[in-house]
C-alpha cells in the first residue's frame, strides 16, 4: 500500500483570518472611523498601512507552506490500550525554512515544528488504540500561523493510507508451552544461540540475537560485542498456539503474552494460528510479524 | 495558539511597544494615568513580581476605582480625552491578568489605540515618523508572539519589509479612498491652535510674538515669490480706536482689485483658533466657503482648528469708494489722545500737498527726531501715542503704526492700522515661504487717490526690519548689530539654516499631503490625473476593484515556490517537476541516484538524458564541478519528457 506523498502547492493552500486577525481588522476599522470623523489624514494613512501590511504578510504566510512536502511513512504499532503512532515525514524546500508548521489530525491534536531549509523531520501523531486490529489512518491538515498570527494558512485534507496495527493486549500472565528439539541438525546448531540455563561461555555477537544476552560489561571494557551462551533449554524451540480455553480475544491475549516472554527470554518461537503457521524464529522482525499476525487474526482459518 | 504555561514575564519588545503607545499621549491625558501604566509595564517586564498577580475581585475593584478617578477628573466619560484616559487605565489593568499568549496578542493589538490618540492630538510630521516606527515595532511584536523562535533581528527585518511593501499600496488607497466632509458625530476640536495675531491691537500685542518660532503659515507661490519687502500678508484691518487699542471697524463697501502683477499662491495655514485667513495684499475674490470681510481681508466661517489650505490670487491695489460715514470713521481722532498730538498732526498738514506729502512729513518727523526701533519698548501708560511721540521716542511696529495713523487722521487723511505678517523666509528646498509668528507686523493704510495705500513707518525707521525680516532683524538688534552692511553668518548658522530649510520643506510637504488632504484636494488631484468629476461611489467601486486585484496578486505571488539560491538545485528541481508531470514524482528521502534508477526502470527511453542530468547534478552539487553548470542547464532545458500513450 503506497502512502500519502504530497508537495503543497498554491492550489492546496488556503488562508483564513484567525480570531486575532478579526480583532486586528476591528482595530483597523476603528482607526479608519476615527480618521473619517476627525478628518485626520495621518489616521487614514495609518489605517491603510496597517491593512496593507497585514495584506502583504499573506505572501509570507503562503510561502511558508508552499513547497513543503509531506510523505507518509510506516506507522508505529503498539498494544491495544496504548497509543499507536501515525508518522509523516515533513520536508522543507531547499530554498526556505518553514516556521511553526502544525500537523494536526482534523478535529484533534497537533504537533508543531520548525524546519530549516531542506530539513526533514519525522512527526508522529499518536492515537489511542482501544482494541486490537487495524487502526484506520487519520485525515491530516497542515496549518501555520506564521508570520503574525493574524492569518491561518492551511492545507487541504491530507488522507493517510497506511493503517496502524494494534497488537492484542497481552494477558498478565501465560506460561510458555513446552519446547521441542529442532528436527534437523542445522537447526540444532542455530538453536544453540538461545537458552537461559547455566552459563556456557561467550561468543561473538551476530545480528538478530537478543540484546538481553549481550555481555555489556565486556562491551564497556572495549572487548567488542560478546554474547553470553547458556546451556540447557537453549536448543529448544517452542510453538505458541491460539488454541485453548476461553474466548478468542482471551486466547489472543495469552498468545501475545507468550510471544513477548519468548522473545524476551531468547527462545526461538513459532506461531500456530489455525491452519497458518509462522516458522520458529527470533528477533525484532519475527517478533513484530507474530504480533501483527495475532492482531489481524480473524479466527477459524 | 494553545493555552500553554502561564507567562510570567512580559516579552521586552511588547513592553517597549506598550511604553511607546504612552509617549504620544504625554501632555494630553493626565500624567498619573500614563505613569501608572508605565509602572505596570515595567513591573511585568522584570518578571520577578514583587507582588503576585491579583485575584479577580481585586482587579474588578481596581477597574471601578479607575472609572471613579476618571469621572472625578473629567466629570464625564464622553469625548476623546476621558475616553482615551479610561482606555489607557484599563489597558494597564489588563497587564495584571496577562497569562497566555492570547493575552499578549490582545495587549499588542490594543496598543494601536494609544497611537490613534496620539495621531488625533498631533497629526504633524514628527508623529508621522513616530507612527511608522511604531507600526514596524508592533509587527515585530506580533511575529514574536506567534513564533518566538525566530530571532529578533530577523523579525525586525521582516516587519520592515512588510512596511516597505505596504507603502505603495497604502499610498494608492490613501489617494483614492473617498473622503467625507465633516465627521459622523460632533467632536470637540482635538488639534488646538495657538493664538497668533489678534483682532485687537494694543501696545505690546505684537512684540509679545517676537520670540515665537512657531510657523503661522506657509505660502507656495506659483512662479517666483515676490521679494520679502513686498510680502505683506493682511490679517485684520483696524479702524476703531480709543487712543490705546485698535479694533476692526464696521463692514465697508467692496471694491475691485486692480493692477498688475496678479500673484497666485497657495496658503497652508496652521490652526490659529481664529477665523481670519491671512492673504497677500488684496485678494481678487474669496474662494467658496470663505468671505471677504471689512477692509478686504479674508475670513472663514469657523475658527481654524485644523491645518487649512486655500488658493488665492491677489493684486496690488483695490479701487473702491469711501462713503461719507466711513470717511468720518477713518478720520476720527479719539478724544483722550491729547491736544499736543492733534496739534502736531495739524502742523504737519499745514505744509500743504496731498496725503503722500503729509505722510512724508510724518516719516521725516520720526527720522529727524531720532526715533528708535526697539523690541522692548518701555511701558506706554494710559496715553500711549502721546508718550511715544513726545517722551519715549522708541517703540515697536505697533507703536509706530498707531502713532502714524493718529497723526494722519489729525492731518485730515483717512487712515487705519493693518496687522498681519511681513516677509517670511523663502525656503529654496521646499519652494515655499515660511511665515512664523515672529514675522507678525502692524502697518498703516491711508486713503489717497481713491484707494487705500500702504504706508509702513517701520520700514522708514528701521529698514532692516523689513529687508531682513522682522524675526531676523530682531535677533540682529538683540546682538547689537545694525541693519547696515552684509549679514555675517558663521558656518554653524549656515548649517542650522540648511537643516531648518529641509525640515521646513518636509513639514510643508507633510501638511500638504497628509494633514490637509480632504475631499476638495482629492477632487482636484484626481482631476489633474485625468479623472474628472470622480464620484464617491465610483471611487469606492474603484477601491474595491483595486483591493480585489491586490489580493489576487498577493495570492499568486505568495503561491510561487521559493527559489533555491543554488542554481544547480533549481535546475534539478525543474527536472524533477517535469518528471512529476509525467507521473514519476520524486519520493521523500530518495537520493538522486535512486531516483535516476527508478526513472530508468520505468522509462528506459529517457535513460541517457536522465543519467546525464543526474551525473552533472551530482558532480556540481557534491563534486564542486562548477564548470558543468552550463551543460546541466542545457540538458534540463531540453529535457521535455512526454507521458507514454496508453
Amino acid at each position: 500500500m503506497t502512502g500519502l506523498e504530497r508537495r503543497l502547492t498554491r492550489r492546496m493552500v488556503f488562508l483564513l483570518p484567525t480570531r486575532e486577525g478579526g480583532a486586528f481588522a476591528a482595530i483597523v476599522v476603528v482607526v479608519l472611523f476615527a480618521a473619517i470623523n476627525y478628518g485626520n489624514g495621518l489616521a487614514y494613512a495609518a489605517s491603510f498601512l496597517l491593512a496593507a501590511m497585514a495584506g502583504v504578510s499573506m505572501i509570507g504566510a503562503q510561502r511558508n507552506l508552499v513547497g513543503l512536502a509531506c510523505h507518509e511513512v510506516e506507522s508505529r504499532a503498539d498494544f491495544a490500550g496504548r497509543t499507536v503512532g501515525f508518522r509523516v515525514m515533513l520536508m522543507a524546500p531547499a530554498a526556505g525554512a518553514c516556521h511553526g508548521v502544525t500537523v494536526q489530525v482534523i478535529g484533534g491534536e497537533g504537533v508543531t515544528v520548525d524546519l530549516a531549509p531542506g530539513e526533514q523531520r519525522m512527526i508522529e501523531l499518536p492515537k489511542a488504540a482501544a482494541r486490537r486490529g487495524l487502526v484506520p489512518p487519520p485525515v491530516l491538515r497542515i496549518t501555520s500561523l506564521y508570520p503574525l498570527g493574524l492569518l491561518r494558512v492551511f492545507s487541504g485534507r491530507l488522507t493517510l493510507h497506511r493503517p496502524a496495527v494494534a497488537y492484542p493486549r497481552p494477558a498478565v500472565q501465560a506460561a510458555l508451552p513446552a519446547g521441542t528439539m529442532p528436527r534437523t541438525h542445522a537447526d540444532a546448531d542455530a538453536a544453540v544461540t538461545g537458552g537461559s540455563g547455566d552459563f556456557a561461555g561467550l561468543a561473538a555477537f551476530r545480528a538478530g540475537e537478543s540484546p538481553h544476552h549481550i555481555h555489556w560489561k565486556a562491551a564497556a571494557a572495549g572487548r567488542g560485542l560478546l554474547v553470553k551462551r547458556f546451556a540447557g533449554q537453549s536448543d529448544l524451540e517452542i510453538w505458541i498456539s491460539v488454541r485453548g480455553t476461553g474466548g478468542l480475544e482471551e486466547r489472543l491475549s495469552r498468545a501475545s503474552r507468550q510471544v513477548i516472554d519468548a522473545e524476551r527470554t531468547g527462545y526461538r518461537y513459532g506461531l500456530l494460528l489455525g491452519k497458518r503457521r509462522l516458522p520458529p524464529g527470533q528477533g525484532a522482525g519475527h517478533y513484530e510479524g507474530c504480533l501483527r499476525a495475532l492482531a489481524l487474526y480473524k479466527g477459524r482459518d | 495558539m494553545t493555552r500553554d504555561t502561564p507567562i510570567r514575564t512580559l516579552p521586552l519588545p511588547l513592553g517597549l511597544l506598550m511604553l511607546a503607545s504612552v509617549v504620544p499621549l504625554v501632555g494630553h491625558i493626565p500624567w498619573w494615568i500614563l505613569l501608572s501604566l508605565s509602572a505596570l509595564v515595567i513591573w511585568r517586564l522584570t518578571g520577578t513580581p514583587l507582588l503576585p498577580l491579583p485575584p479577580r475581585s481585586v482587579r474588578w475593584l481596581a477597574a471601578i476605582l479607575v472609572a471613579l478617578a476618571i469621572f472625578l477628573r473629567f466629570h464625564t466619560f464622553i469625548g476623546e480625552r476621558p475616553g482615551i484616559a479610561f482606555f489607557m487605565m484599563l489597558y494597564g489593568l489588563k497587564l495584571t491578568e496577562t497569562e497566555t499568549r492570547r493575552d499578549l496578542m490582545v495587549l499588542a493589538l490594543l496598543s494601536y489605540v494609544g497611537l490613534l490618540g496620539g495621531m488625533l492630538y498631533d497629526p504633524g510630521i514628527g508623529m508621522g515618523f513616530f507612527s511608522a516606527g511604531f507600526l514596524v515595532l508592533s509587527f515585530t511584536v506580533l511575529a514574536g508572539i506567534v513564533s518566538p523562535q525566530v530571532p529578533l533581528g530577523a523579525r525586525v527585518r521582516q516587519a520592515g519589509l512588510f512596511f516597505v511593501q505596504a507603502l505603495p499600496v497604502a499610498a494608492l488607497v490613501y489617494i483614492v479612498f473617498p473622503r467625507v466632509a465633516g465627521g459622523f458625530w460632533g467632536h470637540q476640536n482635538v488639534a488646538i491652535g495657538q493664538t497668533g495675531v489678534s483682532r485687537v491691537l494694543r501696545p505690546g500685542s505684537i512684540s509679545d510674538l517676537v520670540q515665537s518660532r512657531k510657523v503661522a503659515l506657509r505660502v507656495i507661490f506659483d512662479g517666483t515669490p515676490p521679494p520679502p519687502a513686498a510680502r505683506y500678508f493682511r490679517v485684520y484691518v483696524l479702524s476703531k480706536t480709543d487712543g490705546r487699542t485698535w479694533r476692526p471697524g464696521a463692514p465697508f463697501a467692496k471694491g475691485v482689485t486692480t493692477g498688475r502683477p496678479r500673484i497666485r499662491y497657495t496658503v497652508l495655514l496652521n490652526p490659529s483658533d481664529h477665523k481670519a485667513l491671512p492673504a497677500l495684499d488684496w485678494p481678487l475674490a474669496a474662494p467658496a466657503p470663505y468671505r471677504l470681510e471689512s477692509g478686504g481681508v479674508l475670513a472663514a466661517a469657523q475658527p481654524v482648528r485644523h491645518l487649512l489650505r486655500y488658493r488665492l490670487a491677489s493684486g496690488p491695489a483695490r479701487m473702491a469708494t469711501l462713503t461719507a460715514r466711513e470717511r468720518a470713521a477713518d478720520l476720527r481722532v479719539p478724544a483722550g489722545i491729547g491736544a499736543r498730538v492733534v496739534a502736531l498732526g495739524r502742523r504737519l498738514a499745514a505744509g500743504g500737498g496731498g496725503g503722500k506729502a503729509i505722510a512724508g512729513r510724518v516719516f521725516g518727523y520720526f527720522l529727524t527726531r531720532h526715533f528708535v526701533y526697539t523690541l522692548t519698548p518701555p511701558p506706554m501708560g494710559a496715553r500711549p501715542v502721546a508718550r511715544f511721540l513726545f517722551t519715549v521716542r522708541a517703540g515697536y511696529c505697533e507703536d509706530y503704526a498707531a502713532a502714524f495713523a493718529i497723526l494722519m487722521r489729525a492731518a485730515g487723511v483717512p487712515a487705519r492700522v493693518v496687522v498681519g505678517y511681513v516677509g517670511g523666509r523663502y525656503n529654496p528646498d521646499g519652494g515655499d515661504v515660511v511665515v512664523r509668528e515672529r514675522d507678525a507686523h502692524a502697518w498703516d493704510e491711508c486713503w489717497i487717490g481713491g484707494r487705500w495705500q500702504r504706508f509702513d513707518p517701520t520700514a522708514v525707521v528701521a529698514p532692516g526690519a523689513i529687508r531682513y525680516g522682522i524675526g531676523a532683524f530682531s535677533r540682529m538688534l538683540a546682538r547689537g548689530q545694525t541693519g547696515k552692511g552684509p549679514l555675517g553668518l558663521d558656518a554653524w548658522t549656515r548649517l542650522a539654516r540648511f537643516l531648518a530649510g529641509w525640515h521646513d520643506a518636509a513639514v510643508t510637504g507633510w501638511d500638504n499631503w497628509i494633514v490637509s488632504y480632504g475631499w476638495q484636494r482629492q477632487e482636484r488631484l484626481l482631476a489633474q490625473l485625468g479623472w474628472k468629476g470622480a464620484h464617491r461611489i465610483s471611487l469606492a467601486a474603484g477601491l474595491l476593484g483595486l483591493t480585489a486585484l491586490l489580493l489576487y496578486v498577493v495570492r499568486l505571488y505568495g503561491g510561487r515556490q521559493k527559489r533555491p539560491a543554488d542554481p544547480a538545485l533549481a535546475l534539478y528541481q525543474r527536472y524533477q517537476a517535469r518528471l512529476a508531470r509525467i507521473g514519476l514524482p520524486a519520493r521523500g528521502g530518495e537520493g538522486p541516484l535512486a531516483f535516476c534508477a527508478r526513472v530508468i526502470r520505468a522509462r528506459p527511453d529517457l535513460g541517457p538524458a536522465v543519467q546525464h542530468i543526474t551525473q552533472a547534478y551530482i558532480g556540481i552539487r557534491y563534486g564542486g564541478e562548477k564548470h558543468r553548470l552550463p551543460a546541466l542547464r542545457r540538458a534540463v532545458w531540453r529535457f521535455l519528457p512526454r507521458a507514454p500513450r496508453s
